[in-house]
């Protein structure tokens, strides 16, 4: 394969987003997701035009590439996302900027807790129940409060 | 105000309402319309919740019937059917949401309705979970494109909504332009429709009164 040289390979452009799921996907698995639902919305040629790849992932973060111009086109496929390894999940973008190193700084970890509500996993005001025998529930701390 | 203007905040729900305002707020919505929803929360997290009822598919009386036992600022959606009854819906007045575009038949909403819903300042909701559905996908892409093109020519009130059933349906105002985008609709075609809703449910008088004289 013969290799552009500089002033003739593509511009490319980054999109920072949040997995939100219950488990721990790896950067290949979210890879996967993200390259099947952009080929089922915009097709193989599509795809080989957006060139969509996962760049960097840690923890819920995860920042995706492509061709510049089609960012639109890989947030769309990114919200259509709803399933990581049979895991219901949701892709949410949240910036997008030409340098990997300005997401970076975008990125705000956010300390989960599982010791205030035992049962519960908290990260702020959201709290997540994981119990698999009443499923999966999605509360804030003011209904476990109420409750 | 930008508005998600249906969540399905119900009992079948694993997310509570609270939880659905919170998501909205880190989404950028400042309100959401909880359908169905048994929680009588007016607002949380800075976002307000504002109920709404979804009328099924039903025949004269009973539609007539349910819009009028609606109680007051309750915003009444209702599930579209065959052209006469979405006629009749939309002349309807306590109707405010014409919803479920993507299921109906070829023909289902025509140039007659749009101007109707036009005219009545009816919205039609286009609901962004039937596109995330891979099943649902082709069919809403192709009808919400028709709609889009009445709503250029006929000016009603077209409305976004996630149609989440849980937390995880639900989309930031950047995923639902880019979700919007793919049956045509333009950034700021996609703004208005996030904050359409507030036109709706108080539309503009030909007279107002500025200021009253004491």
């Amino acid at each position: 394969m013969s290799v552009l040289p500089p002033t003739l390979r593509e511009n490319r452009r980054y999109v920072l987003f949040r997995i939100i799921t219950l488990g721990n996907p790896t950067q290949k698995e979210v890879y996967r997701s993200m390259a099947d639902s952009v080929s089922a919305l915009f097709g193989d040629a599509g795809a080989a035009e957006i060139h969509p790849a996962v760049v960097w992932s840690e923890g819920e973060y995860a920042i995706a590439r492509c061709t510049r111009g089609y960012e639109q086109s890989l947030i769309a496929a990114l919200a259509v996302v709803t399933k990581v390894c049979g895991e219901p999940a949701a892709f949410r973008s949240l910036a997008t900027s030409g340098t990997i190193l300005s997401l970076k700084k975008k990125v705000i970890p956010e300390s989960i807790d599982d010791t205030t509500y035992p049962g519960y996993l908290c990260a702020g005001k959201k709290v997540n129940n994981l119990s698999k025998e009443n499923g999966h529930r999605y509360l804030t701390r003011d209904d476990i409060i109420k409750e | 105000m930008i508005t998600d203007a249906c969540v399905y905040a119900n009992d079948s729900s694993n997310t509570t309402l609270r939880r659905f305002a919170l998501t909205a707020a880190s989404c950028g919505f400042s309100c959401i319309i909880a359908c169905d929803s048994a929680e009588d929360i007016p607002e949380y997290a800075g976002v307000s919740i504002l109920k709404g009822k979804l009328i099924s598919r039903v025949t004269g009386k009973a539609f007539l019937d349910a819009v009028r036992k609606t109680p007051a600022g309750t915003v009444v959606f209702v599930q579209a059917g065959e052209n006469s009854f979405n006629r009749t819906v939309i002349t309807t007045k306590g109707v405010h949401l014409l919803t479920g575009i993507a299921d109906l038949p070829k023909g289902g909403f025509d140039h007659i309705t749009a101007k109707m819903a036009a005219q009545q300042n009816t919205g039609v909701v286009l609901d962004l979970s039937r596109i995330i559905d891979p099943k649902t996908r082709r069919t809403a892409l192709s009808r919400y494109a028709e709609i889009l093109a009445f709503h250029r020519k006929f000016r009603f009130p077209l409305v976004l909504a996630s149609g989440a059933s849980d937390c995880l349906g639900q989309r930031n105002i950047t995923e639902i332009a880019a979700l919007a985008a793919l049956f045509g609709m333009t950034k700021g075609e996609a703004d208005a429709a996030l904050c359409a809703v507030e036109g709706i449910l108080s539309p503009k008088k030909t007279v107002e009164i500025v200021e009253e004289e004491s």
